[in-house]
């Protein structure tokens, strides 16, 4: 696919859910798509469960919107001998990112401030 | 295992370009998760896995496509290109097509799948039930090879049949099932064992899922320290699936035994009704058990113990009979030749498949017919939702006739509408099969409050809805949709365009179908509910039925002091104990011992009457009940005439008996049968009759009273003392800690003894009426699904209908008809399948009736009432669905009508 010229990053806000949790997974480190699933669970304590019409539907237009790209195909060591695509978050995915955890936080700063935040 | 296809066929609703780009890493991830859950081990993990995945695809699909329109809408400014040579195009196309149709028509979309989701969730659980029971009842190794004996042999017999290795490529022996104290770590608890021989779990072809199995050389091979392999369920129930069990030590009746493995997940021994936390091998027999008898007799090495049930595996070539065979003479090689040894032999070379006997030995026969009903309950159920669903496929067929013609009109072909709407049923089908797996479930969770025939409780088999299964629904909603969706399909395509288009296509062939499928569905409702009449009559009877007995209040308890090694007069000392004990307690008011409660499995002799012959070839059996103490107290049985048993009728005295008002009318027919004298044969001494008490059921609900006589334990200590003693107790209290005060009265006096079936007696009663309510519960469910059902389809074609003829109607009252006539005009055209159906139904259900009411439980298919009330209610309920789209039709200002179109 050819590469596109990138949007400014707030053009893509605000961000589906999915797409923020694909992004926080691979914000560490690259992964292929069941480690991915396997990191959304684990940072989301199991809330969500990403099946593969969502996950990969996602990742299609986080590729196409260059937020992510493929680094390349190999098996998993801990999983089986299966090559397996793994994906990293490009710099400009890393922007867009932060722009939406930005848009987030200042959201959440003025519900705080109106007291539609539990306190905990 | 969710296999490939059925991925590819879940995948394929997604944008083609989608799958191409990650269609393969959907796959891995499907794979992926489907071996976690797996792995996992918890309940119906893989079914979670499948349907969240199902689901998730279906969600994504709109969404997926909608952003595929999108980009390329943007990308090439104008809509895809259609490129006629690839098929799979097309396809994205038709369920683009069926999605945008799903959405408008969201009523049609709803009823279409639920009733789909009903009738094949229906269908995928009871398939998981057979599965479970006949299909593949155990997980051992070439099932069809294994036969297993039904009567007991010894060690040494055991070990003879083990040599004839030109008949049998294995045998196996085990001991029945026994309860043990196992101590683990610091806590005691008793648990259910069983021995088997060393070579049973290789003979089986079981695997161990951690450590190892029992091997021949565990079973008495030098230095063989004692070992034990636990099942699976012990494992995960008592042992929180700790994979350090393996090589852990257990102390069981006191002695150590190391554990080595754990067993396959889903064995359980050789029948569904075994179900032991552990197997140890036969040779440390003598070591574990405690009752003092087996310091004189070595069981391995006595052959009148007869203690072990066999399995064998034939070699191949080798038939049943040969096996037979082979068992008798190698019996009579061990027994010498007395006469009764070679009767004796017949019996222990009685083989039967274990395919069979899995379920219980006589209980296959009552398991399939009881599968074969339910599964016609469902077969009926899925072939009204498919008469529905096609119902409504031709309905609206006939609503989109215009643009069906316009779409021919601009030269679509034929085979393209038709794939379009085959497209549209199979997607259907698909999201209805999805849905129907939540139906399965519930199905299931319904079933798991049931008992088999057999005593197999359903809730042991733990039923899931697993990839067969799976398999089975999706089939089953596949064929659906084909079957059911080609006709309106071609039907449809076939139209006349030119007429269709001046809408004045009367397609009567359409309407003979539509109103056969309307039929249909009646003629299924009708047997469904008359078969739910009729259960809920023979439920209703058989708790009207005056029993006999009191079993309020009630509690029992059975031993065996047979098996618990006793002799005579340790046994006579046993039960006069217990019963002492029992009434020291100040609850109790009677109690007593009896080799049988009612509605119980009996023993039955034939008998000569002092002074009556019965006609020649018409002898009449007596059921027999020995007892001891105040048994017709404990029970409540009326004493009508003479005296009830006691302490005077010991050995010595004069026989006696007290028998039932059945036994006395039957044998002393027209005389007094107080006093009278009968006997078991020539040489038996004559037993006076010194009671008369009231009849009591007998083995069943339904069966008629037998002619039974009580007798003292102490007259007939052969057959009574040492052989399964119920303890009876009648109480003031709850019946609910009268329980643990019986088995209190038994330890108390042996701790050692193991006490089974304790329950109140009301609780045993209602288990022999537990099919009654199983059916009750069934059919009610299945039957008011079938009204559903068929009550949607006669409302949608009656509305259909009106909306045809609107024209027509609007020109009849033009010129003055009356609104009551256009009324019974609609309802006459509707009416007229509903009545035929209601006829074939009527015909259907007596003759189901007769066949169920032959095969089942006694129903007594005998009873018009049930049929009439159901073919009335069944008729109102399809007048009142004909009437309210009629009434709307009447309604209408005749003006408009004429003026649309």
């Amino acid at each position: 696919m050819a590469p596109r010229p990138h949007r400014a990053p707030d053009a893509l806000l605000p961000l589906p859910p999915a797409f923020v949790h694909i992004l926080l997974a691979l914000a560490d480190s690259e992964r292929h798509g069941y480690a991915i699933m396997q990191e959304i669970r684990r940072l989301t304590d199991g809330d969500v469960e990403m099946g593969p019409g969502t996950l990969y539907g996602a990742i299609k237009r986080l590729l196409e919107f260059g937020l992510i790209d493929e680094s390349d195909e190999r098996p998993d060591p801990a999983l089986d001998d299966e090559r397996r695509r793994y994906y990293r978050m490009t710099t400009y995915g890393a922007r867009v990112l932060r722009a939406e955890t930005g848009r987030l936080s200042r959201l959440v700063r003025v519900a705080r401030a109106k007291g539609a935040v539990d306190a905990r | 295992m969710l296999g490939d296809w059925l991925r590819r066929v879940l995948f394929s609703v997604l944008p083609r370009s989608l799958r191409r780009a990650h269609g393969r890493e959907m796959h891995q991830l499907a794979r992926d998760r489907w071996r976690e859950a797996s792995a996992s081990g918890q309940r119906l993990a893989r079914t979670r896995v499948v349907l969240s995945i199902a689901l998730d695809v279906l969600r994504a699909a709109p969404r997926e496509h909608a952003h595929e329109w999108r980009t390329r809408a943007v990308r090439h400014h104008r809509r895809p290109r259609r490129s006629p040579g690839l098929p799979m195009n097309d396809l994205i196309l038709d369920l683009r097509h069926t999605f945008r149709l799903a959405a408008r028509a969201p009523v049609f979309t709803a009823a279409a799948i639920l009733t789909l989701a009903l009738g094949i969730g229906a269908t995928t659980a009871i398939y998981a039930l057979a599965d479970a029971t006949l299909l593949r009842p155990l997980p051992v190794r070439d099932l069809d090879s294994l036969n297993a004996t039904r009567w007991s042999a010894s060690y040494p017999a055991f070990r003879d049949y083990l040599a004839r290795t030109d008949t049998f490529d294995g045998v196996v022996a085990f001991s029945g099932r026994d309860a043990f104290s196992v101590q683990r770590g610091d806590s005691t608890a008793l648990a259910a064992g069983a021995y088997v021989s060393g070579n049973f779990f290789g003979v089986l072809g079981i695997a161990a899922q951690l450590g190892r199995v029992l091997t021949p050389s565990d079973d008495g091979g030098p230095g063989a320290e004692l070992v034990a392999v636990l099942s699976d369920r012990y494992w995960r129930a008592s042992c929180n699936a700790d994979p350090a069990i393996v090589g852990s030590r257990l102390k069981v009746n006191g002695r150590t035994a190391v554990v080595v493995g754990v067993a396959a997940r889903g064995f359980r021994g050789v029948t569904l009704q075994d179900d032991p936390a552990f197997w140890m091998p036969l040779s440390f027999f003598r070591q574990v058990e405690t009752a003092p008898f087996f310091r004189r007799v070595d069981p391995l090495t006595s052959r009148g113990m007869v203690w072990l049930r066999l399995v064998t595996r034939l070699k191949p070539g080798v038939s049943p009979e040969q096996a037979a065979a082979v068992i008798t003479s190698t019996y009579k090689a061990n027994h010498g030749s007395e006469p009764e040894v070679s009767r004796d032999a017949i019996e222990a070379s009685e083989i039967h498949p274990l395919r069979a006997t899995a379920v219980g030995f006589d209980s296959r026969r009552d398991l399939s017919r009881f599968l074969l009903l339910l599964g016609g309950v469902v077969a009926f159920t899925l072939l009204i939702t498919c008469a529905n669903l096609a119902n409504m496929l031709l309905v609206r067929a006939a609503a989109r006739r215009r643009e069906i013609a316009v779409r021919l009109a601009l030269g679509a072909g034929r085979g393209r509408l038709v794939r379009q709407m085959l497209t549209e049923t199979v997607s259907l089908a698909l999201v209805g099969g999805a849905a129907g797996l939540f139906v399965a479930r519930w199905t299931i969770a319904l079933l798991s409050r049931f008992e088999l025939p057999g005593e197999i409780l359903i809730e042991e088999l733990r039923l899931g809805v697993d990839g067969r299964s799976l398999a089975v629904a999706f089939g089953t909603s596949l064929v659906t949709a084909v079957l059911f969706g080609l006709v309106p399909a071609l039907q449809t395509s076939a139209l006349a365009i030119v007429s269709a288009l001046r809408d004045q296509a009367l397609a009567t062939s359409r309407h003979r179908l539509r109103g056969a499928l309307i039929a249909a569905q009646v003629a299924l409702s009708l047997v469904l509910l008359a078969g739910g009449a009729l259960f809920v009559r023979g439920l209703e009877r058989a708790l009207r039925t005056d029993l006999g007995f009191r079993s309020e209040g009630v509690a029992i308890a059975s031993v065996d002091l047979g098996l618990a090694r006793y002799e005579r007069a340790r046994a006579r000392q046993f039960y006069d104990s217990t019963l002492d004990r029992l009434y020291a307690l100040p609850a109790v008011r009677t109690a007593a011992w009896a080799s049988s409660v009612p509605m119980q499995g009996v023993m039955m002799w034939t008998i000569e009457v002092d002074g009556f012959t019965p006609p020649k070839g018409r002898e009449v059996p007596a059921d027999v009940a020995y007892v001891h103490g105040r048994y017709f107290g404990a029970l409540g049985i009326p004493v009508l005439e003479g005296r009830a048993l006691d302490g005077r009728d010991r050995n010595g005295a004069p026989p006696v008996a007290v028998i039932n008002r059945v036994m006395a009318a039957k044998f002393w027919p027209g005389r007094a049968a107080l006093g009278g004298r009968f006997r078991f044969d020539k040489e038996a001494p004559w037993v006076e009759v010194c009671g008369i008490v009231g009849d009591v059921t007998g083995r069943n609900i339904n069966e008629d009273v037998m002619p039974t006589m009580y007798l003292p334990f102490l007259q007939h200590e052969e057959d009574s003392l040492l052989a399964e003693a119920t303890l009876i107790v009648r109480t003031d209290r709850q019946t609910k800690e009268t329980g643990s005060a019986l088995v209190g009265a038994v330890r108390g006096v042996d701790a050692s003894l193991p006490v089974a079936r304790v329950m109140t007696l009301d609780d045993h009663v209602r288990a022999q009426v537990m099919p009654q309510r199983m059916g009750v519960r069934l059919f009610a469910f299945f039957g008011a699904l079938a009204l559903v059902i068929a009550t949607v389809g006669i409302y949608g074609v009656a509305s259909a209908t009106v909306v045809e003829r609107t024209r027509e109607l609007g020109i009849r009252m033009a010129l003055g008809a009356r609104a009551s006539q256009v009324v019974a005009l609609v309802q006459r055209q509707t009416l007229m399948p509903v009545t035929t159906g209601i006829a074939v139904g009527l015909l259907l259900a007596v003759w189901t009736a007769k066949l169920v009411g032959a095969l089942l439980y006694g129903l007594d298919p005998d009873d018009p009432a049930a049929f009439t009330v159901v073919a009335l209610g069944l008729t109102a309920v399809a007048l009142l669905a004909a009437w309210v789209p009629a009434r709307r039709a009447a309604r209408v200002d005749p003006a408009i009508t004429l003026r649309t179109d």
